[in-house]
């Protein structure tokens, strides 16, 4: 009866544990793996409740939930997906991370300001080259997405 | 009665202080308020003071009243900003729509009444109802319900009555007024036409974007151009100041700073304000219509990102961009980001 208690408990505070949002925590591949999943689906609308805001498109920091919407469902009707098998490197974010976003004062403000140090890099195959995810935290089974950008040589 | 005079004159100020702010009466649905740099949700009784941002969402509607009793309607997908700018007679306020609809209807309690601006056009009015429609690609639409509105965009003004309104495209004077009798206004139907035209022909767009982004630039300089000369003026003046305080004492040092120190100081100090008022309106210009049309062309070439056309859009774009990063990033600070 004991190891039934502990067991239901367990179980439960897997699930809250799994549930809780944190933009603090640092992306494991599985969690990537997912991310990508999500966002070959075409789920636009998951894909933007999954996103940061601001985010960093290149380098424009996107300031609206409505503008976030607006790109993932520009992306998902042009057909843009990303490589879905496991071919991916995910890097932490270092100093020099902005750059592929872009160099200007407002990039470098951005990393300061709005990405964690829990942040990963993301280098991910789609059409025409490399594309960089910037990931972090958790939602459920998702990292939320602070940054994209490509393709990048 | 000096005593009365001067507590008058306080409640005055205060009146007015407290009419620059507005009080957030209603809101339904997800309604941000970005303020001094940070984002968060927005609930009724939160209090919008100058530099203060409300952000409605695809679905939600925010109404805010000012102590006059002027009201404010932010309608959906709608950014609205309190602003405040020096002019010749004061601080004044300004009620600024980046993006979406807001509808107005100001009292006239006391206070001066606010000017009201988007992106490509600044407004005065007098006893006014009136909508005003800032769409997508950068134009404006005002609609009169009531009172007077003169309208003015590069340095060409229209004035609009009781039922007429009147288009500025962005870098343009305004067009001819209309009447707004049997004509049913549409935002969203009339921001997808405006919208629709400018992804027709992006490049063309982006010129007139950039034409509207060098009116700002322009301003900034002006402004900052006399800032500079004020502040050489004061150092000047300031080596002057030591020798007097030195040679004649305090009481001479004293009305000396007051005579010629003390108003550079109050026209430096008007300068910058208005300098900031400039770079943040190029700012949200740039963020909110620039950087959608950015997002709307990448997502729309992101399978052929070699397509000459899309190569000549980003060529122009970059070039937009670094007149900004050179010209009004310069006035901005981490907070505004």
């Amino acid at each position: 009866m004991k190891k039934l208690v502990i067991t239901i408990v367990s179980i439960l505070l897997l699930i809250a544990v799994s549930s809780c949002t944190t933009f603090k925590a640092v992306p494991n591949e599985k969690a990537i793996e997912r991310f990508i999943e999500l966002y070959n689906s075409g789920d636009t609308e998951r894909m933007t409740a999954m996103t940061s805001i601001p985010m960093l498109i290149d380098g424009e920091i996107v300031a609206r939930n409505t503008d976030a919407d607006f790109f993932w469902n520009g992306l998902a009707k042009a057909g843009f997906t990303l490589d879905g098998s496991e071919s991916f490197t995910t890097e932490p974010i270092d100093s020099n991370s902005s750059l592929l976003f872009g160099n200007s004062m407002e990039v470098s403000t951005f990393f300061t300001k709005y990405v964690p140090e829990t942040a990963v890099v993301v280098r991910v195959k789609g059409p025409g080259g490399d594309f960089i995810l910037l990931l972090s935290g958790r939602k459920g089974r998702y990292p939320f997405i602070f940054g994209f950008t490509g393709p990048i040589s | 009665m000096k005593k009365i005079f001067l507590i008058l004159f306080i409640v005055f100020i205060a009146f007015n202080t407290y009419g620059q702010n507005a009080d957030l009466v209603y809101v339904d649905g997800w309604v941000d308020i970005r303020s001094a740099g940070e984002l968060f949700e927005a609930f009724p009784g939160d209090v919008l003071r100058a530099g203060d941002s409300v952000i409605t969402g695809s679905d939600s509607i925010a109404e805010l009243e000012q102590r006059d009793l002027s009201s404010i309607i932010v309608k959906p997908d709608s950014i609205f900003t309190i602003r405040e700018i020096e002019s010749d007679t004061g601080k004044e306020t300004v009620l600024s729509t980046t993006v979406g609809s807001v509808s107005f209807k100001f009292g006239k309690l006391f206070g001066k009444e606010p000017s009201i601006a988007t992106p490509s056009m600044v407004a005065g009015i007098r006893g006014t109802e009136l909508t005003v429609y800032a769409g997508e690609d950068g134009s404006t639409l005002i609609a009169v319900d009531s009172g007077l509105v003169t309208v003015e965009s590069q340095g060409v003004s229209v004035d609009l009555a009781k039922d007429e309104g009147v288009e500025v495209l962005p870098g343009e004077v305004p067009g001819e007024k209309f009447s707004l009798l049997g004509r049913e206004m549409d935002f969203a139907s009339w921001n997808a036409e405006k919208y629709d035209n400018l992804i027709a022909d992006p490049v063309t767009g982006l010129e007139r974007m950039g034409k509207q982004m060098e009116g700002f630039i322009l301003e900034i300089d002006s402004h900052n151009d006399l800032f500079n000369n004020l502040k050489s003026e004061k150092e000047v003046l300031k080596i002057e100041w030591e020798k007097i305080l030195e040679e004649k004492g305090k009481e001479t040092g004293k009305v000396f700073f007051t005579e010629k120190i003390h108003p550079i100081d109050l026209k430096t100090n008007r300068l910058f304000l208005n300098t900031r008022y400039y770079s943040l309106s190029s700012l949200s210009f740039r963020r909110y219509i620039l950087g959608r049309l950015y997002l709307d062309m990448k997502s729309r070439y992101i399978m052929d990102s070699q397509n000459p056309d899309y190569l000549n859009f980003l060529s122009i774009y970059r070039q937009k961009m670094s007149r900004f990063e050179e010209k009004v990033v310069p006035f901005l600070d981490l907070n505004d980001i």
